[in-house]
């Protein structure tokens, strides 16, 4: 099976090497996509804007998302994922700083598949993401996904 | 036959002459004397005979007749005499002597007999002194004659009268005849009442004007008449015409034509009974009424004595009616009653003028037993030939009164002005309130219209709207949505709140009115109206402030942890990746950065939580307290199992509260002393319920480092601590936030401690104020929790 791809939407960049980081040390090959606000995610997923031409039918395993986003806010992301059938079911694992209780039942109201606040503690991120690799990236099936026409 | 012929011979005998030798001279002397002596005797009887046919009033005439016989007996013996002479019949002679002889002897003998009796008769010399009396008496006989037919004459007249009197007698008079019963005579008035003919009456008996019913009592009273005149009694008599009359019977003896017979007087009492009778049947329509009713009824005459006391008064009063009857009417009211009583009698017999008469008072009553009660009297009078009278009624109202009384008290003890009026606006009731609210006294407004109480511009409305109040009078607000003023006294107005309800009463429907002075309440809602609008602006403003404070809470939620990570992520890359570059001293530095970027994101997380409790909002629900804390005693252990702590946390406490945030509470007191009890070889941590001030109190005792109470205001501070951190490690945001929990709550948290002798940390889940209402059983709650937890402990 030919390793999927995770698409990891963040606009700080620390926090977008600390993520590869973390990922390297979870030994996560994948290939990782980064947008780094909303409206690229969207057009990465949908094959809009400078992702014109990208073969909309090859998804990623897993998305993860940073809330507090430039542009279009994580959560915005999120609902028209989620309003969208070709994206309706892939699995997204919001990864944000804030514990706020608002943001935490947004998100699984929106039908987050899982909630991952980032720890400061580096070693608590990285044991995080293992979780979260084995989880999403060894263990789930990923739903099948739909060509266009 | 022998016999008679042997008598009438004369057989050897010779005759009597012979005797006298036929001597002429002799026989002539015998012949002749014989004869005289035979004649006289007998002329005598016969002149006896007509002297005793002649005087019949002659006693012992039957010895003139004896004697008259025994002289012809003589007689005829002398006859024989002349006989015997020529004829010697001496048989015949003697028979004829013997007749004599028989004749003679009992005469002899009757004659002894008589003589006694004889002499007893007046001699002839009394008799001629009677006769001389009797002359006398004859002269007096002529006077008394000549007077006898003056008085005769007066007689007559009087006889006249008398017959004028019986006829022109206005009532019916009769005289009848005793043994036939028959009528013998009657006057007019019989004839014009009765309607028979003088001739009628004449005709028939007194039985014929009875009813045939009462004949036989008739006949009875007849033979029963006595002597003299008497009243008859009351009899029925009937009419020619058959109508019945009631009459009364006065009746005597006289002798009439020579007859026995009755007087009779019949007086028509027809009318006067069917009076008397409608009299009694008033009479006993007036005790049976009196009798049956339900209020006392007292009578007097005019010395104010009781001669009538009916059955409801001997309730009323106590007195048997014949304790009474025959009393001073004083004697049934209080003393102080009795000079008015007494006074108020007296003017009203000489001066006919009446205080009480014909009103209805209230007055005080006197029972047997010597109790006072109210009483409600009507007095009226009458007067007969006997006199004038009073008739009381009377009720015993002390209920009524107490009612009233009760009412008068309920009245004035109501909080509002209560204004009870007539239909014609006048004011009847009004209580204490009134006066006070309205400033006049109860005197003044009484009977006055009530139109006094409403500002003059509102008077003519105000009288439309009472007449439709009255229309259909139902429980109201009076004017409601509309502002109504009241009008004192002094003629300032003040706002008034006026309720309405109709009272049905004996004197028709009235209006009561509960009246309101609001002036306060207006002020109070006018205040409450300014506060209420600044509270609204400062809820806005507060409101506006939260959301700031959330949105700064989300930035630093967000953006302040991001560097932190940065810092921490980096250092530990340096760390990893370039170690071969770095001494120890740049390896413990960049230990040193990556603690401090650790510690300032605890500090930013502590910082968020405290905010998030300030704005979070508290959902109260059934809480099981215990539970919870064994829960975070769990989580405590597992963080660092090579702790030996003993948790004693009493079972089956329960409270209302915010689930999430009462375990942020839990979470704190029961950290806070894990984490200070870390020194302590023989740790313990209790939590249990105790009663502070009836109010239930939970508490969380340790046995660790404890704090000197010197400090104890800055324990609760957020970012205050009593400890250095290198001692204890801790932000100084856990009590604080927890502190802040129970404030949101309504509770206290507070502490108690000494440097090394432990702390105990109480909190209440309410406020200090509600805990009388709910101590009772709150109490018997959290005993039967200690009990559990006693129970429980090892």
């Amino acid at each position: 099976m030919a390793m999927s791809s995770i698409l990891l939407v963040e606009d700080n960049p620390d926090d977008e090497a600390l993520t590869l980081r973390a990922f390297r040390k979870n030994n996560v090959t994948n290939e990782v996509v980064v947008a780094r606000d909303g409206a690229e995610a969207l057009d990465y997923l949908f094959g809009t804007g400078t992702y014109a031409n990208r073969d909309v039918t090859i998804m990623p395993q897993v998305v993860i998302l940073d809330l507090k986003l430039p542009k279009v806010d994580g959560l915005e992301v999120l609902r028209r994922m989620r309003a969208a059938p070709q994206t309706k079911l892939l699995p997204v694992v919001i990864l944000t700083s804030s514990n706020e209780e608002r943001d935490l039942l947004d998100g699984y109201g929106l039908g987050a598949n899982s909630y991952v606040r980032k720890p400061v503690d580096f070693a608590e991120f990285v044991d995080a993401v293992r979780q979260l690799g084995l989880y999403w990236l060894l263990l789930n099936e990923r739903p099948p996904v739909r060509r266009k026409n | 036959m022998e016999m008679l012929r042997r008598l009438f011979s004369s057989g050897d005998f010779m005759p009597h002459g012979f005797c006298y030798l036929w001597n002429p001279g002799v026989v002539w002397l015998h012949l002749i004397s014989d004869t005289l002596i035979a004649l006289s005797y007998l002329s005598i009887p016969i002149t006896l005979i007509y002297f005793i046919r002649k005087r019949r009033d002659l006693p012992f005439d039957w010895m003139f007749g004896c004697f008259g016989l025994f002289i012809v007996a003589c007689g005829a013996t002398h006859v024989m005499e002349i006989w015997n002479i020529w004829h010697a019949d001496y048989w015949l002679a003697g028979a004829v002597k013997a007749i004599t002889a028989l004749a003679s002897v009992p005469t002899a003998v009757l004659l002894v007999q008589l003589v006694p009796r004889a002499l007893a008769l007046p001699s002839p010399k009394t008799l001629e002194q009677v006769n001389l009396a009797l002359v006398n008496q004859a002269d007096e006989l002529a006077r008394a004659n000549a007077e006898l037919a003056a008085v005769n004459q007066a007689l007559q007249r009087s006889e006249d009268r008398s017959r004028s009197l019986f006829d022109s007698n206005p009532h019916p008079v009769w005289v009848y005849d005793m043994p036939t019963l028959a009528f013998l005579d009657v006057n007019q008035s019989a004839v014009r009442s009765y309607g028979y003919s003088r001739e009628e009456f004449l005709s028939k008996t007194i039985k014929d004007i009875r009813p045939s019913e009462e004949i036989s009592a008739l006949l009875e009273s007849v033979s029963k008449a006595p002597p003299g005149a008497e009243n008859s009694g009351v009899w029925r008599h009937r009419k020619k015409d058959g109508t019945l009359i009631t009459v009364e019977i006065t009746s005597h003896p006289i002798v009439f034509d020579g007859r026995e017979a009755r007087l009779v007087v019949a007086t028509d009492v027809t009318e006067r009974k069917r009076v008397e009778e409608a009299l009694q049947a008033s009479e006993r329509k007036f005790r049976t009424l009196a009798e049956t009713a339900s209020d006392a009824i007292i009578s007097a005459n005019a010395q104010g004595n009781v001669i009538y006391f009916n059955r409801a008064a001997v309730h009323t009063f106590g007195y048997a009616s014949e304790e009474v009857v025959g009393r001073p009417l004083t004697d049934l009211m209080p003393e102080r009653y009795r000079d008015a009583h007494r006074r108020g009698l007296d003017l009203f017999l000489r001066t006919g003028e009446a205080r009480v008469i014909g009103k209805t008072v209230e007055l005080e009553g006197l029972r047997k037993d010597g109790a006072h009660f109210p009483i409600e009297l009507s007095l009226s009078t009458w007067k007969t030939h006997e006199g004038t009278f009073f008739t009381a009624i009377l009720k015993d109202i002390t209920e009524r009164k107490q009612s009233e009384q009760k009412f008068k008290a309920l009245l004035d003890s109501a909080p509002d002005a209560m204004v009870i009026v007539n239909r014609e606006g006048r004011i009847e009731l009004v209580n204490a309130q009134t006066e006070k609210l309205f400033g006049y006294a109860r005197a003044e407004l009484l009977g006055k219209g009530v139109d006094m109480l409403v500002p003059q511009r509102f008077r003519t409305q105000h009288g439309g709207h009472r007449q439709g109040y009255f229309h259909s009078p139902k429980t109201r607000e009076m004017g409601a949505g509309l502002e109504l003023y009241g009008l004192r006294k002094d003629g300032t107005e003040f706002p008034v709140e006026i309720s309405l309800s109709p009272m049905q009463t004996e004197g028709g429907t009235l209006v009561s009115s509960a009246i309101r002075d609001v002036t306060d309440r207006k002020k109070v809602e006018e205040a409450l109206e300014i506060q209420r609008m600044e509270l609204a602006r400062s809820n806005t403003e507060l409101t506006a402030l939260n959301k700031e404070l959330e949105a700064f809470s989300y930035s630093v939620s967000h953006d302040l942890r991001a560097p932190l990570r940065g810092i921490d992520g980096f250092s530990q890359a340096l760390l990893e990746d370039y170690s071969d570059r770095l001494d120890a001293t740049g390896k413990q530095h960049l230990e040193r950065v990556r603690t401090g970027a650790q510690r300032m994101a605890a500090l930013i997380d502590d910082l968020l939580e405290l905010s998030r409790i300030t704005r979070a909002e508290i959902q109260r629900e059934p809480l099981d307290l215990s539970e919870m804390a064994r829960s975070v005693a769990a989580e405590l252990s597992g963080r660092d199992p090579a702790r030996q702590i003993e948790f004693v946390i009493a079972p089956g406490l329960h409270a209302e509260g915010d689930a999430p945030l009462m375990h942020t509470v839990l979470e704190n007191l029961l950290g806070n002393a894990w984490k200070f009890t870390s020194r302590q070889s023989q740790a313990q941590i209790e939590f249990g319920l105790t009663q502070t001030n009836g109010l239930s109190t939970f508490f969380v005792r340790d046995n660790g480092a404890g704090f000197d109470p010197a400090y104890a205001g800055r324990l609760f501070g957020a970012f205050q601590r009593l400890h250095g951190a290198t001692e204890f490690p801790g932000t100084g945001v856990g009590l604080a936030s927890a502190q802040r929990v129970i404030h949101r709550h309504g509770g206290r948290l507070w502490a108690k401690s000494a440097v090394n002798e432990g702390a105990t940390f109480f909190f209440t889940l309410m406020p200090d104020g509600l805990a009388n209402e709910t101590a009772e059983s709150k109490h018997f709650h959290g005993a039967a929790h200690i009990m559990n937890s006693e129970a429980e402990r090892p």
